[in-house]
């Protein structure tokens, strides 16, 4: 097994989880109640100023879970075809969300992240810097989408779809039952 | 609920049963039949046999474990005994793989069933 083939398979593999990711981030500040019980503690916690640790456990265990089932379909996808790269992607993928959100806890600290006045994030097509995603916590549901966890070209794709794909979400679902009775 | 989304007694099932078809496949090998796909079957019915809820994740897992016993299993016995788990890919003629494939569906479909009835 070459490194080249390791390497693109761990590249398409950490380029479609970080899709699926960018995807679903998207869709749970899109889904009023599944926001409310999980993703929005995640924003709350970093809006006030820091009194816990670093990675609660909630958030472990959100990011160790998904973690431990990509890694283990990974390891039969890289058993059958015996190319071990994607199972290094799913690796790195892992590594990869705690450092970013692990350095974005640069901007969590006494001044609440509101008050830091961190300033939107430019539209571009490179790759998501922990202060993007900082600039996410303290501001959600911010015209210029910071979804993505790695490459800004996911959000540029999502706010060209929004439109169409906004229809699909749970919250205008909802709103068109409550219409509809 | 754990890190792996199922619970230790339904995990412990499943590990069970691919223990038991990756013994039925071994054993079955010995006598000159290739059936990979039936250590998924029996993961698949083991899982939705001690589950009373549907769960996507537990599916997931019944895929992962037919495919791995399977691998360990053709490695214990039969005429592929001979080749480490590293090579297992070099094992895999594009039909064998689709058995192997059929397998991990199969789990993935039965395993993701609840069987048991509601309390
Ligand atoms: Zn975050
Ligand atoms: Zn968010």
């Amino acid at each position: 097994m070459s490194l080249f083939t390791s390497a693109l398979a761990a590249g398409a593999f950490f380029f479609c989880a970080d899709f699926a990711y960018t995807l679903d981030h998207y869709l749970v500040h899109h889904d009023r109640e599944r926001y409310r019980r999980t993703h929005g503690r995640h924003h709350r916690r970093y809006n006030g100023a820091k009194d816990a640790p670093q990675l609660d456990e909630y958030e472990l265990t959100t990011y160790t879970s998904a973690a431990i089932v990509s890694m283990a379909t990974m390891s039969a996808l890289s058993l059958m075809t015996g190319n071990f790269g994607f199972f290094a992607g799913a690796l790195a993928k892992y590594v990869h969300s705690l450092v970013l959100h692990l350095y974005q806890h640069r901007w969590w600290g006494p001044v609440p992240l509101r008050k830091q006045n961190l300033g939107r994030p430019r539209r571009h097509w490179g790759f998501v810097s922990a202060r993007t995603h900082a600039f996410h916590h303290s501001h959600p549901d911010d015209v210029t989408f910071t979804y993505a966890e790695t490459w800004a070209g996911f959000d540029r794709i999502l706010e060209w779809a929004h439109p169409h794909l906004v229809r699909f979400t749970a919250d205008a679902r909802r709103s068109r039952g409550a219409e509809a009775s | 609920m754990n890190w792996l989304g199922i619970r230790l007694p339904v995990l412990l099932a499943v590990l069970a049963c691919a223990a038991l078809g990756g013994g039925l496949f071994a054993w079955l090998l010995t006598r000159g039949i290739d059936a990979p796909y039936l250590v998924g079957v029996v993961v698949g019915v083991g899982a939705a046999a001690v589950s009373r809820e549907r769960s996507g994740m537990r599916g997931v897992w019944c895929g992962v474990f037919s495919v791995w016993a399977g691998a360990i299993a053709q490695r214990l016995a039969g005429p592929y005994a001979t080749v480490s788990l590293f090579g297992f890919a070099s094992t895999l003629t594009w039909g064998r793989a689709a058995l192997f494939s059929l397998g991990a569906a199969l789990a993935a479909a039965i395993g993701s069933r609840g069987l048991r009835r509601p309390r």
